[in-house]
């Protein structure tokens, strides 16, 4: 599903983010990747929707070299990955509903398709009943739940979200991971860049730890420090 | 982009449009002006060209008179000249009959001539026709030999020195339309930044899930598009109106100046200027898209 050979980044001001980079991640896996602020995470995970390209080495998602990607070639790749922030990313003179179906809409979807997919997404999340609310008029959990529904609305081979729980309180936090392990099991590759260290601890899932733009540990089902 | 697609892009461009009523009202007012500058320009510089069109094809040269010449020794240059090969006809206008000629020409406006009779500062002149245009000029060139005759005025003498006036006006019509356009321009591409600002969220969400960049783009340039649409409306309404008035009052007035048809003229201009304001509002909006969007 993923493959970086060697990637490194260093941003335009020389700070470098990440430093040769080596990580492969199967179809239908699911990994944490940790670390502090500043380490690399968020780095890590924008080069794999192409929200930046490496300075050097290779990013291959799902068979595709990202640096040979053009235009249309970087907009169809996202269609197959949904991605999630911290901050959700709704817009707010749109319902729920609305939020969820414009992601449809800018990728030229007929209204039947529209009208078919974003009930079925809102039932996966648990929003059903809130299709009509504003963002405004729900809880954080919720929006992030939206923001959930919205990034997989088209059903994509992978998912990932950048500190999904970061601004959640821990029991909306757990709700929310247990949402990401649940499309998991139906076959979505995912992956969460997060530091909810206790959530990481009791999930035990593979764990990609990064700090200084290296990678420090790989381990399946770890743990976000290291075992004592 | 499929059929469907181009609604949303008129919706959203014309949600852009009322979102920055002001500055789009400005940017294709500035449009309108820079276009009116050019639809002037245009209308001047055809109406000049059929003008010298007009006097080249005129086979009559005039040889004017000193005043010492007298009616029978006129008539006997007016003979001869007949006799000139290429010659068809030589006409003698004295200056008793080139002044009714030239009341009659003011037609009912004749109080300006008043007391002109008394100091008839008119010259007799010879109107030679030639039936041939090849001929003009060394027929020209021969009457000007003639004792007696003090300037010999033929079409194509004057068309020469229109065309150095026609060139001089285009030259100054280019530059004061080239910095109007760059004007207009800016200002559209401001306009779109604005909106561009507006929508960014929509935007990030828009790349994010995968909306290709033609889908994000049009809709901006759609609206630069409506706002130079609009400002080469108010130019040709301006122009059309303008020149018709300036055509009716020249008909009435000065009958023997040769104005093109507005309904010939206009609907030409106007293409020119539709062409122009597109084309402004398109490069207006790219230059915005360029330096935003594509970060």
């Amino acid at each position: 599903m993923i493959i970086l050979d060697n990637v490194s980044k260093v941003f335009p001001n020389r700070v470098t983010a990440l430093h040769d980079i080596n990580l492969r991640v199967d179809k239908g896996e699911f990994v944490f990747v940790v670390g502090p602020s500043g380490a690399g995470k968020s780095t890590l995970t924008k080069l794999l929707y192409r929200e930046i390209t490496p300075t050097r080495g290779v990013v291959m998602v799902d068979g595709r070299n990202l640096q040979r990607l053009r235009g249309t070639q970087v907009a169809l790749l996202r269609r197959s990955i949904g991605v999630v922030f911290q901050d959700f990313r709704l817009l707010p003179d749109k319902t729920v509903f609305e939020n969820v179906a414009f992601a449809l809409e800018v990728i030229e979807a007929t209204p039947r398709e529209i009208r078919r997919k974003v009930p079925g997404v809102l039932a996966l999340v648990g929003l059903r009943q809130k299709a009509n609310a504003y963002p405004t008029q729900l809880s954080g959990g919720e929006q992030q739940r939206v923001a959930l529904a919205r990034a997989m609305v088209n059903n994509p081979a992978l998912l990932i979200c950048d500190e999904p729980t970061g601004n959640l309180d821990p029991q909306t936090a757990w709700e929310i991971m247990r949402l990401l392990s649940e499309i998991n099991a139906l076959g979505t590759t995912v992956i969460v860049a997060t530091h909810a260290k206790p959530i990481v601890n009791a999930m035990r899932r593979r764990v990609v730890a990064v700090d200084q733009g290296k990678i420090l540990r790989d381990e399946e089902r770890g743990s976000y420090d290291f075992e004592v | 982009m499929k059929f469907r697609t181009w609604g949303y892009v008129f919706r959203e461009a014309g949600r852009g449009v009322r979102r920055n009523r002001q500055l789009s009202l400005v940017s294709a007012t500035t449009v309108a002006v820079c276009l009116v500058m050019l639809g002037v320009f245009n209308l001047l510089a055809l109406n000049l060209d059929h003008l010298a069109l007009t006097l080249e094809r005129q086979v009559e040269i005039v040889a004017y008179l000193a005043n010492s010449v007298t009616a029978e020794a006129a008539q006997a240059m007016a003979e001869q000249l007949a006799a000139v090969p290429g010659v068809d006809a030589v006409t003698y206008v004295s200056r008793d009959e080139a002044l009714r000629r030239l009341m009659e020409q003011f037609g009912d406006k004749t109080e300006l001539l008043e007391g002109i009779d008394q100091h008839n500062p008119l010259e007799a002149s010879l109107e030679i026709s030639v039936g041939d245009a090849a001929r003009v000029e060394p027929v020209a060139r021969l009457v000007a030999e003639l004792q007696g005759v003090t300037e010999v005025d033929y079409g194509a003498n004057t068309v020469a020195k229109l065309f150095t006036f026609t060139r001089a006006l285009r030259l100054v019509g280019l530059a004061l339309v080239g910095l109007l356009t760059i004007g207009a321009t800016f200002l559209i591409s401001n306009t779109i930044r604005i909106t561009i600002f507006a929508r960014r969220r929509e935007i990030s969400i828009m790349k994010l899930v995968g909306a290709t960049d033609w889908f994000i783009r049009w809709p901006f340039m759609m609206e630069g598009i409506i706002i130079g649409l609009s400002g080469t409306a108010l130019a040709v309404g301006a122009l059309w109106f303008g020149y018709s008035y300036l055509v009716n009052r020249t008909a009435e007035a000065m009958p023997f100046v040769p104005l093109l048809n507005p309904w010939v003229v206009v609907p030409l201009t106007a293409g020119i200027l539709a062409a122009f304001g597109i084309g402004m509002g398109l490069v207006g909006s790219f230059t915005s898209l360029r330096r935003y969007l594509n970060s």
